[in-house]
């Protein structure tokens, strides 16, 4: 019993450390973030699989999966994850029509757009399972993520 | 007496590592809030609260094992609480193929993927805490 009062009270001194200290902050977090709408949980309540830095550390050694990158071309030139093609969310319709990113349905693909907080990759992925490919995962960390990894990034100055 | 100097080296160990764990979530709550976030386990309701409040849990409980005696076994059996949620954090998400950063030690996102090597490394911990548990609350070692 008096165990028990200890780690109660142990917990309670961190709760009131924490409290004060996170109030006093000023960037302070709120007690209750808008996660429901965060592009990972979105991605996983639409059955896209998340990818992590392995997975894309294995499409840029290898080629599989293909990565595409989902952001305005502007930015893939600018800089992008190396082996990755441009597919802009905003073209991809038009150029999956007309083959100029030449995809199979059965292969293993990989979207990203520039961060966590971006949605071109969801967006992308989803509209890739709609159009029927059906080996869709979604990066969504990033190049940013890539980046803070230390990854080599290709194109830019 | 080799249990008391086994439980001084534990308490140690387990203090020093909790201390060093506490630091960069306490610095980056942001930062710690998206590490949980990304383990899918808590309702999102609870994810930024436990960011807040998690790293000052190990904090306290880590001084309280390296400085305060009366409270040494409480510290240590609250950390135990908190690694064995942690081990099964990763075992399930490793179960569900989550590829994520652990969020143990650093909160980077390209440091510390969790693996085999974590549930080893949080089993090894575990022991120490239950071995640090173990000492009798405000005695000293006997002398050798």
């Amino acid at each position: 019993m008096k165990l028990m009062l200890q780690m109660l009270a142990l917990i309670l001194v961190a709760t009131g450390l924490g409290a004060a200290v996170n109030a006093a902050r000023p960037g302070r977090l709120p007690w209750r973030g808008d996660w429901d709408r965060h592009v990972e949980t979105r991605a996983l309540q639409q059955h896209i699989r998340l990818a992590g830095l392995n997975t894309v550390q294995r499409a840029v050694n290898t080629g599989a999966p293909v990565l595409l990158d989902a952001r305005p071309a502007a930015d893939f030139r600018a800089g992008h994850l190396p082996r990755a093609q441009s597919l802009p969310f905003e073209l991809a319709p038009e150029m999956l029509a007309g083959m100029q990113v030449p995809l199979a349905r059965n292969q293993a693909l990989l979207t990203y757009c520039a961060r966590n907080d971006c949605d071109e990759g969801l967006e992308l992925a989803l509209l890739l399972r709609q159009q029927g490919y059906t080996n869709v995962m979604l990066f969504p960390g990033g190049l940013h993520e890539w980046r803070a990894g230390g990854g080599a990034v290709e194109g830019g100055l | 007496m080799t249990t008391r100097w086994l439980s001084l080296f534990s308490r140690w160990i387990i203090g020093l590592v909790f201390l060093a764990a506490s630091l960069p979530k306490l610095v980056a709550p942001q930062d710690m809030a998206l590490a949980i976030f990304r383990y899918h386990l808590l309702p999102h309701g609870l994810v930024n609260a436990a960011a807040i409040l998690l790293p000052w849990i190990e904090l306290t409980a880590a001084v309280a094992l390296l400085l305060a005696p009366a409270y040494r076994r409480a510290a240590a059996l609250l950390l135990c609480g908190l690694l064995a949620a942690f081990t099964a954090a990763i075992a399930l998400d490793l179960h569900r193929g989550i590829d994520i950063a652990c969020g143990c030690f650093s909160l980077k996102p390209e440091l510390g993927r969790i693996g085999a090597l974590s549930l080893l490394r949080n089993a090894l911990l575990l022991l120490l805490a239950a071995l640090a548990a173990l000492a009798p609350a405000g005695k000293k070692p006997c002398p050798p």
